[in-house]
């Protein structure tokens, strides 16, 4: 009998082991799916142009040339493109913060006539796809002279992102109501409960957001791309655009395109190491990754 | 006894006030809803009907922009076939594979935090950066070639060429599971114990689990990401400005880059207004019948 | 639109007061020498000027950069904001769009038929300067397309830089396969090197090995070395722009095709569209093992310094048939914007960038071919272009190409066109079949624009 057990429970933990060591071979796999070209393009941004067209294709750089990545920073005034995206990306976020915390507590805390459905409207326009807004909104930025500045990029973050209402407002629904009735007794009114009692309460969601409308802006290319005119105004993404179109024309910088690549995606892995926590629960949280 | 007036305006300034205060709270979004949603929403239906070449006037030609969009422009046949394959290339196969790695990185084995950050950061990079990086992955002399070589097989020109272009993008997406990835190891995390444990008592294995436990706990969320990743993909433009500007020929011609061209470089914003119109009904309809479908696959808590 | 007011507005309108005030002050500008500028910070006396081009970066921009020292020192009064516009072809048409058009802006030709409204008429300023409009009798500068005037007698751009067709040859290739020079050729009695001495050089070059080309031509770019020119130098013509027509369904301009896409389809000894954009993409340059080559859009010289093969240049090859040598010619020009305070000054600093000594060191640098007649003559350049038998050629070149249709609709024609002649490219079309199509498509784009 006891022998029965002994040997089941072992060949119990032969199957689990073999589990593990499956689990083990799949997730490497999936390793070097995902971080192969993360890999590559680090290994690349280390080579010299002769690197490139040796045959067979080397993995490693012949030695470690560090050239491309001082050529790739002035080929394009790269330093003023991190400035101007920086300025974007700070501003955005306050008002991503701002305007998300506010209209989140008004969809959660308060009662008002057409509050379903208004969200239920909010929550729609999430899906509508952004192309068919575009050409108005280019039309209405020109028409009021926003055309060529950073303005259609920042202010309408101030103006609530539905996505980072939501988040807020699921956050804010997790809050017990006993919070505000309390507040009201000492006699806060709703700014009071909102600001004083519910939002410090609220920092990690503000982190979620804060950390996903940095994301987000980084990255935004299409908009920089259409409202955005002037050098002196470019930003990083438009910057490696650049790059990509002078290789397009037969400049030989592959090592130089790699290099640029490589540092500016350097923020976002910072941030995304910095805020993994945030950034996982606000995923969990609304099921989407920004905007 | 109280004038009318007073009782009338105490009444509703109690009664008021708290819907006062709650529209003042959402009032931004308000703004933002009316001019950066409604007014271009119908901005863009008013500017269909229209010819506007953005030096001069509108001119109002009625149907002339829709008839030529559904009977006389071959390229939005061309540019709604590349944006549907693009979609089934990528959205099954995505959706499989970050089912599959979800589940992986459940599974109780040290190191998980390490691999669940390796898997997303492909998708923080995100844009541009991307997209470079995968144009140079899928060179003609890049390592995918390379790679290739060694099993002796000679690799394509991928970007460059019109039957692979479309798979190459559809590649570069595929390895940006991460996000959806995260959604369902959400799901995954939240499914109760006590149902694999009821699977357990009635001798089930794991296959059972997996098949009659997980595969309906997640299913919402499965959902939930086909939906918003095909709305997403529907849209897709960085990729082809970037890797192949919608070439070559019009393998890669997404639609929103055909929307983007007919706009921005020949200045025709009537007829890419009619363009994005037809991709909001589309996008509408497809959403629909997601729906729809969703019905037979998708397990809600308490339905039976 | 009135209510922008940023602070560039605020320092043209500053600038513009404070240039008023010191024109009206100043009877006889002195230049001033190095330390007074030092001194002064000219920056609060000058007029500003925005000025949009696409020489943004590489070889181009060392040029620029050095004009525009050399100007700020010349003309301190002038003071040019040289704001880079790169992936020109598509930022522009969004500039345009949103107002955001400086006072000086580079188009090329194609979108100058679209943009020619926002472009200022400067026949003014050549008649006050006492110069002649480009090409006519005493100007310094070659001709430019009649269109550009766009009603007789005006003109409203002035040129910067020119790309015409050229074909590089490698001349080691030749060598080892023992093919002649074109120079050196007998070409059946003629003087120069026609499409079948092109095509028997090419394909002996492809006979060296699997991995030679025997000959590319980029495709990239329709309007200057693309396959259309053999049909152009046949006798065809690309649009019929009296008509606003589509003109490919000609015997002349079906047999030109032929000609060329054959070398493609059946002798395989030239590459296909999208193998060449591949290989040059792959490589980050182009692939330079071909025989011989139309040199893609820039200047030849640019191709040759990069290369490490012995590559030379032999201006465009003559049509079998008529002898004629008619290339493509794209023109890249600088207008000076309707928006803009400072007309005056903006055609000052086009002029100069025009003039002898810049061009001839764009022509030198080898990025694009000048627009200054002088430079074409000048013994300094002629000695780049490798021999006399090239100088000639060359010279015949300046004189034939032609300038590439100007209609509203002719961007987004070209676009078509790229698409619709691949197929034929990629050998999944007939020549004779994909005219017809292409005409049907050139008379419905220029109808919608028209």
């Amino acid at each position: 009998m006891s022998a029965l057990t002994a040997s089941w429970s072992k060949s119990k933990t032969t199957q689990r082991r073999l589990r593990d060591v499956l689990a083990y071979i799949l997730l490497a796999v999936g390793f070097v799916w995902f971080i192969f070209p993360l890999f590559w393009v680090i290994m690349g941004s280390l080579k010299t142009f002769e690197d490139f067209n040796q045959i067979p294709l080397r993995i490693f750089p012949s030695a470690l040339y560090f050239g491309n990545y001082p050529s790739a920073w002035t080929s394009v005034p790269f330093g003023r493109y991190f400035i101007n995206t920086a300025i974007i990306v700070s501003l955005s976020v306050v008002g991503e913060l701002v305007s998300a915390s506010i209209v989140g507590f008004g969809f959660s805390r308060l009662k008002f006539w057409g509050r379903n459905f208004l969200f239920m409207v909010l929550l729609s326009t999430m899906m509508l796809p952004f192309w068919v807004v575009i050409i108005p909104r280019f039309l209405l930025y020109r028409d009021i002279g926003w055309i060529g500045t950073w303005l259609p990029l920042i202010v309408p973050s101030y103006f609530a992102n539905p996505v980072y209402v939501f988040l807020m407002r699921q956050f804010f629904m997790t809050l017990p109501a006993e919070l505000d009735d309390a507040a009201k007794i000492d006699g806060c009114n709703e700014l009071g409960i909102f600001w004083r009692i519910l939002l410090p309460l609220t920092k990690p969601v503000l982190a979620t957001i804060a950390i996903f409308s940095f994301i987000n802006v980084w990255t935004d290319f299409v908009k920089q791309v259409i409202y955005l005119s002037q050098d002196s105004t470019y930003t990083v993404a438009i910057g490696l655009a650049f790059l990509r179109w002078q290789i397009a024309q037969g400049d030989p910088v592959p090592g130089l395109l790699m290099a640029a690549t490589v540092f500016t995606s350097l923020p976002m892995i910072a941030i995304f190491f910095i805020g993994q926590k945030y950034m996982v629960r606000g995923i969990a949280l609304t099921g989407r990754t920004g905007t | 006894m109280q004038s009318p007036r007073t009782f009338a305006s105490n009444i509703s300034w109690a009664k008021l006030r708290p819907h006062i205060v709650g529209w003042a709270f959402i009032s931004p979004w308000l703004v933002s809803f009316s001019f950066l949603m409604v007014y271009p929403f119908i901005a863009s239906f008013v500017l269909s009907f229209t010819r506007y070449q953005l030096i001069g006037e509108a001119e109002f030609i009625g149907f002339e922009n829709i008839q030529r969009m559904l009977f006389g422009d071959e390229r939005v046949a061309d540019a709604l076939q590349v944006t549907f394959t693009y979609v089934l290339l990528t959205v099954p196969a995505g959706t499989a594979i970050s089912v599959f790695v979800a589940i992986l990185l459940n599974q109780k084995v040290r190191g998980i935090p390490f691999f669940r950050t390796s898997f997303y950061i492909p998708s923080v990079i995100g844009g541009v950066g991307l997209a470079l990086l995968w144009t140079t992955i899928l060179s003609a002399n890049g390592p995918v070639n390379a790679a290739l070589g060694w099993v002796g097989i000679e690799g394509p020109n991928w970007l460059f060429d019109t039957s692979w272009a479309l798979p190459s993008l559809a590649l570069k997406a595929l390895a940006t599971a991460g996000a959806a990835m995260l959604i369902i190891l959400a799901a995954l995390q939240g499914v109760p114990q006590h149902l694999y444990e009821a699977v357990d008592l009635d001798g089930g294995g794991e296959w059972a689990k997996f098949w009659h436990v997980t595969l309906p706990q997640i299913s919402p969320a499965i959902f939930y990401n086909v939906i918003v990743t095909t709305i997403g993909v529907m849209q897709s433009f960085v990729e082809a400005f970037i890797m192949t500007n919608g070439g070559p020929g019009t393998a890669t011609l997404f639609y929103g880059l055909y929307l983007y061209r007919q706009a921005f470089e020949f200045y025709r914003m009537g007829y890419a207004s009619a363009l994005a119109w037809m991709i909001f009904l589309i996008i509408l309809a497809l959403t629909f019948v997601n729906f729809r479908i969703a019905r037979f696959w998708v397990y809600y808590e308490g339905e039976e | 639109m009135t209510s922008k007011t940023s602070r560039r507005d605020f320092l043209k309108v500053s600038g513009g007061l404070v240039a008023g005030a010191a024109v009206a002050g100043c009877v006889a500008p002195v230049a001033p020498t190095a330390g007074d500028m030092a001194d002064s910070g000219p920056s609060s006396e000058r007029v500003a000027l925005r000025f949009l081009n696409k020489w943004g970066s590489g070889v181009r921009r060392e040029l620029m950069n050095g004009f525009l020292d050399t100007w700020a020192e010349e003309r301190p009064d002038i003071g040019i904001i040289f704001e880079p516009v790169a992936d020109f072809d598509r930022r522009m048409p969004i500039l345009v769009a949103a107002g955001e058009w400086g006072d000086i802006m580079l188009f090329f030709d194609l979108q100058l038929s679209a943009f020619h409204e926002i472009a200022a008429d400067l026949t003014p300023y050549f008649e006050a300067s006492g110069t002649p409009f480009p090409g006519q009798e005493g100007s310094e500068l070659i001709r430019i397309p009649d269109h550009v005037g766009y009603e007789p007698g005006k003109v409203k751009a002035v040129p910067f830089q020119l790309n015409i067709v050229m074909s590089g040859i490698n001349k080691s290739l030749f060598e080892e396969a023992g093919v002649p020079m074109p120079w050196e050729h007998d070409h059946n009695g003629d003087k120069w090197w026609d499409w079948n001495d092109y095509r028997e050089a090419a394909c002996a070059i492809s006979d060296l090995g699997e991995d030679i080309i025997g000959s590319n031509f980029s495709f990239g770019n329709i309007e200057q070395d693309g396959l259309v020119n053999w049909s152009v130098a046949n006798g065809g013509q690309l649009i019929d722009v009296e008509n606003k027509k589509g003109s490919w369904n000609t015997p002349e301009f079906i047999e030109g095709q032929k000609f060329a896409v054959d070398m493609i389809c059946q002798d395989g000894c030239m590459l296909n569209v999208d193998d060449y954009q591949g290989q040059g993409q792959a490589l980050g340059i182009y692939p330079w093992a071909a025989g011989v080559q139309g040199i893609a859009s820039r200047g030849d010289l640019y191709w040759v310094n990069r290369s490490e093969h012995d590559l030379t240049q032999v201006a465009w090859v003559r049509s079998p048939n008529t002898g004629e040598s008619a290339g493509l010619g794209s023109m890249h020009f600088h207008i000076v914007t309707t928006q803009s305070q400072h007309p005056a000054e903006a055609f000052e600093f086009m002029m100069y960038l025009a003039n002898f000594e810049n061009q001839k060191n764009i022509g030198l640098a080898g990025t694009a071919e000048p627009v200054n007649a002088g430079v074409w003559q000048d013994a300094d350049y002629q000695a780049t272009w490798g021999g006399p038998e090239a100088v000639e050629a060359r010279l015949d070149a300046l004189d034939n190409f032609i300038f590439t249709p100007q209609l509203p609709g002719v961007l987004e024609w070209f676009g078509e066109i790229k698409i619709l002649w691949g197929e034929v490219l990629r050998c999944e079309a007939s020549v004779e079949d994909q005219v017809v199509i292409v005409d049907q498509k050139t008379d419905e784009i220029l109808g919608a624009h028209a």
